[in-house]
């Protein structure tokens, strides 16, 4: 299990910054040898301020991806951030094995309720047979939230399984191409795409 | 540490957008479903735009989203699949807006027309910094009704303002000139039955102030740049738009009615000299039974509320799974 050192509290668009202020303490923490610029101390005034940045970065559209990226690389921290589409929860099973806790961007709205709605983001920290255990920051001060594996992966699918992967600069994340429409796929319905 | 992670290929329009919009705009907002055109697809872009409404005196808050359609368009190129152009994200943010606006105003126009009716029985003569801008139509409806009728000269001595603001009077029928030379405004039938069945001349006033302000608000804001009823009309719209996405009354302070003025507005001018102060403001708001307060809190009138309820079904709002009290 992916231990997040500290757990922030968020609502609305600000779920996506919490996430990725989470996950960078999480590095902060796990990897102490690169060269941070942040004290490790996640009480200490300077995380405030970084997840006090980060908001300034939110639209109303909600937080670009683009922005986390450009964010990062203003604090220079030792950390690069990637936004895929993945094919499958394959991935994510992977990630969670290997101690990078992906953020996903899941229906929530969907996934409680079956109507589409806005897109949530979670660190997903652990995973069982069944369900995925996620750090959800609407869920303060309680913030574990389980969710089963097949309600999660059609609520994520929603969202086209946008994943948000925050690595150590040194790390090597190779991208591996599948078409969106398996061919199994694509003769169900009669030969159209979508 | 080397991983591999199977993403998916970008090998359809709606992916593309997706991948764009995720990019550039962010996750609140979704690609609706492609049109095909000649050499590409256009993908417009919608919207979930949430808003919290609490009421602070129960500490209740509930998170609804608008669902926004058509706030932004992108184009795929279909032999290269990749996006040709997209709505910048400044022009997405101010789509954004006026679309909150449209529904704001949807509000705003039904409580005015609510608010004009005679049951109600608003006291407009109490909101005093309106009145100020309203002073022709107020005096002529006064000397109307003391019988006093004045000619149309009389009131064209006073500027063509004033003659525009009291023809409104004409408009709604409760005035008419009269044919012979020289013309006098005189009192209608409709006008002088309205009096002797309230029986009150500050009553009658504020009945037929009502209807003129429901009739013709816009046009008198905008046409002939009386402003100085905006802000209590916003300040209404700023509870009660609140208390409708709540789905029933609710307590709020000042300063949150403040907040929900400006989240409202946002964007939308004031009007020059009639930036009043809020507590000036929500006190004349409570005298003309607009508004009510809730010990510290401010509440709406229930009979108001149910009048305007209704919106809450057009609105294109669904409420989160997760609200919080």
């Amino acid at each position: 299990m992916i231990t997040l050192p500290k757990k922030i509290s968020a609502r609305g668009h600000d779920c996506v910054v919490a996430s990725v202020t989470m996950v960078c303490m999480y590095w902060r923490q796990t990897k102490q040898s690169l060269p941070w610029n942040l004290p490790l101390g996640f009480g200490h005034e300077e995380w405030s301020n970084f997840y006090e940045k980060g908001r300034t970065y939110v639209r109303r559209s909600g937080m670009p991806f683009n922005n986390i990226r450009h964010y990062l690389r203003t604090l220079d921290l030792p950390l690069n951030a990637k936004q895929e589409l993945l094919e499958d929860a394959y991935g994510l099973r992977n990630l969670i094995r290997r101690n990078i806790p992906p953020i996903v961007l899941y229906d929530r709205n969907y996934f409680f309720k079956h109507e589409r709605g806005i897109g949530h983001a979670v660190v997903l920290v652990d995973q069982t047979e069944e369900m995925f255990i996620s750090i959800d920051p609407s869920f303060g001060p309680k913030y574990i939230h389980k969710l089963p594996k097949t309600d999660f992966e059609e609520a994520w699918k929603l969202k086209g399984n946008a994943t948000v992967i925050i690595y150590p600069k040194h790390y090597k994340i190779k991208e591996r191409k599948t078409p969106a429409t398996t061919l199994m796929e694509y003769i169900e319905k009669g030969g159209q795409a979508g | 540490m080397k991983v591999t992670l199977r993403v998916q290929k970008l090998d359809r329009p709606e992916l593309v957008a997706y991948d764009r919009i995720l990019r550039r705009y962010g996750a609140g907002c979704y690609p609706q479903k492609p049109q095909e055109e000649e050499d590409h697809w256009k993908v417009p872009v919608g919207t979930f735009l949430e808003s919290r409404v609490v009421d602070e005196k129960t500490n209740r808050e509930r998170i609804l989203t608008f669902n926004l359609r058509n706030v932004g368009e992108i184009l795929v190129n279909k032999s290269t699949m990749r996006v040709l152009t997209a709505t910048p994200l400044r022009s997405l943010g101010r789509n954004i807006l006026k679309k909150r606006a449209e529904i704001s105003h949807m509000v705003e126009q039904d409580l005015i027309k609510i608010l004009g009716k005679p049951e109600m029985n608003i006291r407009f003569s109490e909101l005093k910094y309106a009145l100020t801008g309203l002073q022709p139509i107020y005096r002529t409806l006064n000397r109307l009704l003391l019988g006093d009728y004045p000619s149309y000269e009389d009131l064209l001595s006073s500027g063509s303002h004033y003659v525009e603001q009291v023809e409104l009077i004409v408009d709604i029928g409760y005035a008419d000139y009269t044919e012979r030379r020289p013309a006098k405004l005189i009192a209608t039938n409709k006008i002088k039955e309205l009096y002797s069945q309230i029986g009150d001349m500050e009553r009658t006033i504020d009945i037929v102030l009502g209807m003129i302000l429901s009739e013709f608000y816009y046009h008198l804001q905008k046409g002939m740049r009386v402003a100085q009823f905006v802000p209590y009309v916003r300040a209404s719209t700023g509870y009660y738009g609140d208390a409708i996405q709540f789905g029933q009354l609710i307590s709020i302070s000042e300063d949150r009615l403040c907040e929900n003025v400006k989240e409202y507005y946002r964007g939308a001018p004031m009007p020059p000299r009639v930036r009043y102060a809020y507590p000036t403001i929500v006190r004349e708001l409570v005298d003309a039974q607009i508004l009510k307060y809730d010990g510290h809190y401010i509440t709406g009138r229930a009979d108001i509320f149910e009048k305007l309820i209704d919106i809450r079904n057009e609105l294109p709002v669904s409420e989160e799974p997760i609200s919080f009290g």
